[in-house]
């Protein structure tokens, strides 16, 4: 009780009191709002970003706390920064562009929750011809020499689903899950076959396609945690895109597979154990600033 | 110890431990009851590849709910879970009337388990949102749960999605374990 009050009285004074006179201070020192300090005091990356991002958030002004989660045009937003800051874009161009990455990154973050809400709640639908062809693309990128018999069949549990009818796996990703499988197979083939492989292991085995929709699951919670900011903030200068969490995806079922066999597993029942320890590194990694997710072979594709 | 850490202590050891094993084909819902038990969000749930524990308190006792895996594959470890149950919550999509046959066999094998002897038995007739959903008096009239003579048992029309009837089926359990 005391100490949420404590926490609570501590906040306000930071945000109204102490933070404006260092701020202050620092300006009058250097003679540089705080914006351009962090601008030009740190490298391009998740850093620089984030603490951009901080500094808005945190502003007393509403309208520069409304620009991080602005859906308008982004260079109108950068001029309007600008003029309530009184500079020009003349003498900062330097800012001008840095703030304008860094506000693409950041409401491009946000654009993307919703995005990927609007998948993951599309549940998968036989009566939707393109749900219909994703699966048997999916079929086909993992056995290309062997034919599916019928649409119902249990041939389905060959490549990790739990029944005759890969529907009801789906759930609560929704279409999103089915979306990752299908770009990981159809970008990748050799190694998603390679993985197909080791989890066809008769005791250190998995299920390929319920283990890829449990990793959308792991990248769904650390994605909307904000976890994944560090790596989309370091990866491209500009607006992240869903193909940029597809390919985490990629990177993180492929480490899944090695850490599920570095962990030597005595059976699938150990799955849920594994899992949770394997989320546990992926977040400490992200906690590192300088962290991005690429396995090799993803790294020669995009250079 | 502290005055606070003293009552904390004389609390716990009133509290009992239960052993709730969550039963059912794959698809019939038991991670979403697992977490509708522990408060936890209900909509993104993925299909369980072994098993989830979770502990939740309730009227003097702590719950420890064992929610296992339910496709095909994974049934045979079923009976690794088994020893000390206090109740079997088996768990069936009321909607998916093409599985009736299968989730009635599986049910009547875990009835005839040794280690499952005399332990009360409640059937979660879940998925009761659904239009297309059967009632529970059917579902029980099909499984044959009226033959059953050898324990308590109750079955109880529900929804983990709404949590339509979640609360009356523990209450049975409740009851049902401070009898025993």
């Amino acid at each position: 009780m005391f100490s949420v009050l404590w926490s609570q009285l501590w906040g306000w004074f930071y945000i109204f009191l102490f933070r404006p006179f260092i701020k202050r201070v620092l300006h009058f020192v250097t003679g540089e709002c705080e914006l351009i300090r962090i601008a030009h005091g740190y490298e391009t990356g998740t850093l620089r970003t984030q603490r951009l991002e901080k500094c808005l958030s945190l502003s007393r002004s509403r309208y520069l706390r409304g620009v991080v989660s602005t859906d308008t045009d982004i260079d109108e937003a950068v001029d309007q920064v600008f003029y309530y800051k009184h500079l020009e874009r003349q003498k900062h161009p330097l800012f001008w562009g840095i703030l304008k990455v860094s506000l693409l990154q950041i409401t491009g973050y946000q654009q993307l929750v919703a995005e990927v809400e609007a998948r993951r709640k599309t549940p998968f639908s036989s009566d939707n011809s393109e749900h219909e062809s994703d699966l048997m693309k999916l079929w086909n990128n993992l056995n290309p020499e062997v034919a599916l018999q019928s649409r119902i069949s249990s041939q389905w549990t060959d490549i990790g689903f739990q029944g005759d009818n890969p529907e009801t796996d789906f759930r609560g990703m929704g279409i999103f899950g089915l979306d990752q499988l299908v770009f990981f197979t159809s970008k990748y083939p050799s190694q998603a076959r390679s993985l197909l492989s080791h989890s066809q292991h008769p005791t250190k085995g998995y299920f390929f396609a319920i283990v890829g929709i449990n990793i959308t699951s792991l990248l769904y919670h650390i994605f909307k945690t904000g976890a994944l900011k560090t790596h989309l903030y370091n990866l491209v200068p500009r607006k992240p895109s869903i193909r940029d969490l597809h390919e985490v995806f990629c990177y993180l079922f492929y480490e899944f597979d090695s850490f599920w066999i570095k962990e030597n597993p005595r059976d699938i029942m150990e799955f849920e154990r594994i899992k949770n320890k394997f989320q546990k590194e992926i977040e400490e990694m992200l906690q590192d600033s300088t962290t991005t997710l690429q396995t090799p072979f993803q790294k020669a594709k995009t250079s | 110890m502290g005055l606070l850490a003293l009552l904390r202590k004389l609390k716990s050891t009133q509290e009992k431990d239960l052993r709730i094993l969550l039963l059912g084909l794959d698809n019939a819902g038991k991670t979403t009851l697992l977490k509708f038990l522990a408060s936890e969000e209900i909509t993104n749930v993925a299909p369980t590849q072994g098993f989830n524990i979770k502990t939740v308190q309730s009227a003097g006792f702590r719950l420890n709910v064992w929610d296992i895996g339910g496709q095909r594959k994974i049934r045979p470890y079923w009976k690794n879970y088994f020893e000390n149950t206090d109740i079997l919550l088996y768990v069936i999509d009321s909607a998916d009337r093409k599985r009736f046959e299968e989730t009635g066999m599986e049910l009547q094998e875990l009835l005839e388990e040794d280690k499952l002897h005399g332990v009360p038995l409640l059937v979660f007739a879940n998925k009761q949102d659904l239009l297309n959903s059967a009632p529970a008096s059917d579902i029980a009239e099909g499984l044959n749960l009226l033959k059953i003579r050898d324990r308590p048992w109750q079955i109880q029309a529900a929804s983990a999605l709404t949590g339509e009837g979640i609360k009356d089926g523990m209450e049975w359990v409740i009851k049902t374990v401070k009898k025993k």
